[in-house]
């Protein structure tokens, strides 16, 4: 009896065995799983949200690993395998992944040589693109049309107590402020640490980490002075709060741009497509509009998901 | 996974940046003890009213257990709305952590004292006061001591949330070194938490054998 049923273990065993690889690996003409990944925050959820929605209306499978992290943790799980695809910054790629410098475009491009781009915001797409190809094998696809800088923002009445509209204005005045960053920005390297190389003499009395989604909480209550926010967070119209003026242009340009496994666009060229129908579709405002119907109508990041692209006619309704 | 550095690394950051490390250090051993403190303050007098009103006994006991079972993070979340982000939240929060495990060693501890030595206590004609603080909780003392010890170890490990909500203390740093998947960050903070831990342990241990009357140190630990 149990010899039998030995047998008919071994026997299941061997099938399951001879499946796995046959359903796995991928078959002549089947669509791919995707899977994609976000960092933790609310613009992060939603446009990588836009990125499953747009391959689920176009027939493929979504592996949803939304809310991972923070940047290199994401990066990580992209180059690992992982995870597909994410939405990322370009000014992040380039300091925060590859380390490099923000290139100086003032001057004219060399002669002789090809054309180059001749905006900072070109000239950084072009250089995360070509070094993200190179060193992970990860193609940066056509960025979304926003651009979500780092910027700081205070309270206004604060600001215009204190007389502050420029980061610069805070230097002498910081050392009785409270800052309040995410824990990301309190160590990155386009984040606190450079700002306050970059504005010498810029150093706050006390600096306080904590989740991104308290950060504007804090800022409110009176609990921290000023934050690391977002250019592109709705929040700072919505309670009244402030940004300042970068006025030495230390933080790059931040577009948002999908970048995905070059293995994945092998095995199927049409995601590069699927995912590019939202190319330049989002400028700042609109970006903002969709971030506060989360973070302040506390609406579902699918829902608001879905509505916009139904809105756009880039997904069917249904 | 790839990361940057090697593990032992965390070492030269802590001397690069000891002057960082210090405060945070400091900061999680405020965290620690004045909770562990309160949480005395708080648990203590509320295990002898438990043991002297019957009435308040299971009541009290089964609020305890219901607030061990809320997650911290939900303790910290919701001590938020009500103090903001920062140092008291945190210190609420892992107050309201510390308490259980302390009333419950001392209740238990009360209760479970040698009845004969009470009777005899009061044959001898002892006031209330007078067998509370003479026969009860010294009796009581090892259990309450394992009770603080529990409290504080666990503490320390928890102590690490607040970083969560602008609290500070070692979390930074693991927070820190998790969203730059940077070793060396994030161990500058797990490994001196590890550290900390064992140390309370190890502390309160020897403290234990100095307090607790010497005819009580029977079982070894």
């Amino acid at each position: 009896m149990s010899r039998m049923r030995g047998l008919v273990l071994l026997v299941v065993v061997a099938l399951g065995m001879a499946l796995v690889p046959a359903t796995g690996g991928q078959a002549q003409g089947e669509k791919p799983t995707v899977a994609i990944g976000s960092k933790d925050f609310t613009e992060q959820v939603l446009v990588n949200e836009m990125m499953a929605q747009l391959l689920e209306d176009a027939g493929y499978q979504v592996d949803r690993k939304l809310n991972l992290g923070g940047t290199a943790l994401v990066h990580e799980a992209l180059v690992s395998g992982e995870i597909d695809l994410y939405v990322e910054y370009t000014g992040t790629g380039l300091l925060a992944i590859l380390n490099l410098e923000i290139p100086d475009v003032s001057g004219t491009p060399t002669a002789g040589g090809t054309p180059t781009a001749t905006t900072l915001e070109d000239t950084v797409y072009e250089i995360v693109k070509n070094e993200y190809k190179e060193q992970f094998n990860l193609v940066w696809l056509e960025p979304l049309g926003f651009n979500n800088t780092y910027a700081l923002a205070m309270r206004q009445e604060h600001a215009e107590e204190l007389g502050v509209t420029k980061i610069s204005d805070l230097i002498g005045k910081s050392n009785d402020l409270v800052f309040g960053g995410t824990q990301e920005f309190l160590v990155r390297p386009d984040g606190l640490p450079g700002l306050t190389a970059t504005y010498e003499g810029l150093e706050f009395g006390e600096e306080r980490g904590m989740d991104p989604g308290l950060l504007y909480q804090a800022l409110d209550n009176g609990d921290v002075d000023v934050i690391s926010a977002f250019a592109t967070d709705g929040r700072i119209p919505a309670l009244g709060l402030v940004t300042l003026e970068d006025d030495r242009g230390f933080f790059p340009p931040y577009f948002a741009a999908p970048v995905v496994r070059q293995e994945l666009l092998d095995q199927d060229p049409a995601i590069a497509d699927v995912l590019n129908k939202l190319a330049g579709q989002i400028d700042d405002q609109t970006m903002a509009q969709l971030n506060l119907q989360v973070d302040q109508e506390r609406k579902e990041p699918q829902d608001v998901v879905r509505a916009f692209l139904q809105e756009r006619g880039l997904i069917s309704e249904s | 996974m790839r990361v940057r550095g090697e593990a032992l690394d965390f070492i030269t950051y802590i001397r690069e940046n000891r002057e960082r490390f210090t405060e945070l250090l400091i900061q999680h051993l405020e965290l620690t003890v004045y909770s562990v403190l309160l949480a005395v303050l708080i648990a203590v007098p509320l295990a002898i009213l438990a043991s002297r009103v019957e009435l308040l006994a299971k009541p009290l006991t089964w609020l305890g257990a219901i607030g061990q079972t809320i997650p911290s993070l939900a303790i910290l979340a919701l001590t938020l709305g009500w103090l903001g982000i920062g140092f008291r939240p945190s210190l609420v929060a892992l107050t309201i952590r510390a308490v259980l495990p302390i009333f419950l060693n001392t209740y238990v501890g009360i209760r479970n004292a040698d009845r004969s030595v009470i009777d005899a206590a009061r044959g001898m004609g002892t006031s209330g006061a007078q067998l509370l603080f003479l026969v009860e909780l010294p009796l009581a003392s090892p259990v309450l001591f394992a009770g603080i010890q529990t409290a504080t170890v666990q503490t320390v490990g928890l102590a690490t949330l607040a970083a969560y909500i602008g609290g500070g203390g070692l979390g930074d740093l693991i927070l820190q070194g998790l969203a730059m998947v940077d070793y060396p960050i994030l161990l500058a903070g797990a490994i001196p938490v590890a550290l900390l831990a064992i140390a309370a342990e190890l502390l309160l241990g020897g403290l234990r054998r100095l307090v607790i009357p010497a005819g009580l140190q029977t079982e070894g630990r």
